[in-house]
């Protein structure tokens, strides 16, 4: 990767808060972490800051500091979907996206490619920087080439908000004199770390690691590491979120709005039922009007929780459109696009399967296969130890269903056939000027065998030895054969499928 | 996802961009091919579909000729709980199809599996089977064994799928499923996996 770009959004929770209260924008203004008198300051602007307000105070000690303070509280899932919607923003100026995992409002993009897209690096960054600043966030930036320097410097840009590097000896060297304190550590480890005499980044990462996750802690081993420079090829994007869209062209301009709705409810329809089918729902919905007088209208709409009822979006969409001006003009186009995330586990099997199937209905078509096709018709397979394959395994009576126990394989593999009986194979000549054809002239030849593994046994009753190979052919096909030693002959087993 | 009806007022171009996947929401209600041929690939993503169902407490069951089937230590290595997978072992491919209608109509199941491998199956088989799989959300999953080029078994087939394997190297195969054939949505989409080979398959 030789473009990486670190975007940071200072005090992202303090910044929604005032998003939220954009009035408290210039005031002092705090997030804490409850409502009430004890609750702990945990986010200071500037203002609060130089009234005295700092971080770890109780709320009523910080009123008691600063009687005009504004306060309040930002919950983690707000913050996660401020996470989510700014990563749908940055995903339009690179794929490859990395929300950082213990620092809501740091972001990691890759720039590797873009330049025929999005011009320079500095062009890219400020089409960034403008993105986030219509969205409503302040924001610095730094484009480099490493993750941790560009994280570091980042942290401690200011004034100028945005840094680009051309050289990495350069962006090594302004990262290291980034102060300490501008990192995310806590205030005792950067205390402790200050009266080693170590107040910037290089002099951190020159302290040998040995030590430092037992004297300082988990945080600051992580960022040590970071500095080392350890995870700079783990980049993770998170996955890109493609949104649902769907389209209606009107024959005549329309402008009653419930019949706007009645559009919009029937484009709306298929997509939330592809998305509980999906096991997801929809955390925004984007209405886009194109009107006849050639203007468009828009309206973005998040429902506090995620929904699959269309109904309850256009219930939504009516009351924010109902408390709009009137349109200009009538509509002549009418777009809509669902952002989307997966539900919870519990709530994406219920989306699946929604249909209850009856087990007694299962063992009653068990028992009309058994009258039409026997008794050991209808069966379950179970693992036996047995050197053999077809031995290492039982067909059993199944009587009814069973609750499953699947389990998800790291690594799983390609599954093979088994014939119940081995299929006999044409003997393999000493002389194969065409390779031995295994199925006759009419199918290609066997290209590599690999192989033996001897299986033997049974040798207390009528011993068994085998050479088992796999064949495959010029065709594609993978065989599973072997060669019977007493019986000196080949057989096939089963196959790839 | 087909395309909206026309509206009260205009044409309607619903263009949506629901994004297709290899799962039991994608196929339920559905009859369905999955043909293979020489490096064919069939069984392993048919019980991936069987995996699937028993993660969404979807009832399964595997329909084959008592001649062949999935060798079960492999199905159990691909995480299937073999207890719950009911495997109905018939004499022949005919009485496989009889055997899917009987499974079908209890509507009991979420997937069934039927092995038909080169069997031809009547058009009267195969509508009875796709009305049944509609009735009751029921994917109905039929293995054939054919070369991409030659049709697939009706008109009836709501989605068909050509699986394959393909050699990556160090012991790891590249399978692919190419779907020429979807009536819900375009076709032409894919599904890749990656496995490992059986042991002692370098």
């Amino acid at each position: 990767m030789d473009r990486l770009a670190c975007l940071d959004l200072p005090a992202l929770p303090l910044q929604l808060l005032v998003r939220v209260h954009p009035t408290w924008r210039g005031e002092p203004a705090v997030v804490v972490e409850s409502d009430t008198p004890h609750g702990l300051v945990v986010w200071t602007n500037r203002a609060a800051r130089e009234a005295g307000v700092l971080p770890g105070l109780r709320y009523a000690a910080a009123l008691g500091l600063c009687a005009r303070l504004r306060a309040g509280v930002i919950a983690s899932s707000e913050i996660e979907r401020a996470v989510a919607e700014i990563l749908v923003l940055l995903q339009r100026f690179s794929p490859h996206v990395e929300p950082c995992a213990g620092e809501p409002g740091v972001f990691w993009i890759d720039g590797h490619g873009l330049e025929r897209l999005f011009g320079a690096p500095r062009t890219w960054a400020e089409s960034i920087r403008t993105c986030m600043r219509d969205a409503g966030f302040e924001s610095r930036m730094a484009v480099g080439a490493r993750r941790f320097t560009t994280y570091a410097t980042a942290k401690a840009l200011g004034r100028v908000p945005l840094a680009v590097f051309d050289d990495l000896a350069h962006e090594r060297e302004v990262a290291a004199r980034v102060d300490l304190a501008r990192l995310s550590l806590q205030p005792e480890v950067r205390d402790a770390l200050r009266k080693l005499g170590l107040v910037n980044v290089g002099d951190f990462a020159r302290l040998p690691s040995g030590g430092i996750l037992q004297r300082f802690g988990t945080e600051a081993h992580r960022l040590h590491r970071m500095a080392a420079g350890l995870f700079e090829d783990d980049f993770a994007p998170a996955q890109e979120v493609i949104p649902l869209t769907a389209r209606v062209d009107l024959e005549l301009p329309e402008a009653n709005l419930e019949r706007l709705l009645a559009h919009v409810h029937e484009l709306a329809h298929p997509l939330c039922t592809a998305l509980a089918r999906r096991g997801e729902a929809a955390t925004a919905i984007e209405l886009r009007f194109e009107l006849d007088d050639r203007t468009t209208r828009a309206e973005r709409l998040a429902p506090a929780r995620p929904t699959v009822d269309p109904e309850w979006l256009v219930r939504l969409l009516r009351m924010r459109l109902a408390s709009k001006p009137a349109f200009s003009a009538g509509a002549t186009t009418i777009a809509i696009t669902l952002a989307h995330a997966p539900v919870h586990a519990e709530q994406a099997s219920l989306f699946v399967e929604t249909r209850a199937r009856s087990a007694a209905a299962a063992a009653k078509a068990f028992s009309a296969l058994r009258a039409a096709f026997g008794e050991l018709a209808v069966t379950r397979a179970r693992l036996v130890s047995a050197h053999l394959p077809e031995h290492g395994f039982v067909w059993e009576r199944c009587d009814a269903l069973v609750d499953p126990q699947p389990r998800r394989a790291q690594c799983p593999p390609l599954v093979r056939t088994l014939f119940r009986t081995a299929q006999k194979l044409p003997p393999r000549s000493r002389h194969e000027p065409d390779g031995w054809l295994l199925h006759g002239v009419c199918r290609a030849s066997v290209a590599r065998l690999s192989g033996p593994y001897r299986l033997s046994g049974g040798w207390w009753r009528a011993e068994v030895a085998r050479e088992y190979y796999f064949a495959e052919l010029a065709d594609g096909e993978i065989a599973w054969i072997y060669y019977d030693v007493h019986k000196r002959r080949w057989l096939r087993q089963g196959c790839l499928s | 996802m087909s395309p909206t009806s026309p509206t009260i007022n205009g044409l309607a171009h619903a263009h949506t961009a629901t994004l297709p996947s290899w799962s039991l929401v994608e196929l339920a209600g559905r009859l369905v091919e999955i043909a293979s041929w020489r490096a064919g690939a069939a069984l392993t993503f048919a019980l991936e579909l069987v995996l699937h169902a028993q993660e969404t407490r979807a009832p399964a069951a595997w329909i084959t000729p008592r001649e062949r089937a999935f060798l079960p230590s492999d199905a159990e290595a691909c995480g299937i709980d073999l207890a719950a997978l009911p495997v109905v072992r018939v004499a022949d491919e005919h009485a496989v199809a009889a055997a899917g209608d009987m499974l079908a109509r209890s509507g009991a199941f979420g997937l069934i599996v039927l092995d038909l491998e080169s069997a031809e199956v009547p058009l009267g088989v195969l509508s009875r089977l796709a009305g049944l799989a509609r009735a009751h959300a029921t994917a109905i999953v039929v293995l054939t064994k054919k070369p991409p080029e030659r049709a697939s078994l009706g008109s009836f087939v709501s989605l068909r799928a050509d699986a394959r394997f393909e050699r990556r190297g160090d012991g790891m195969f590249t399978c692919e499923l190419t779907i020429p054939r979807d009536r819900r949505r375009a076709a032409g989409w894919k599904h890749v996996e990656v496995r490992r080979g059986p042991p002692g398959l370098p």
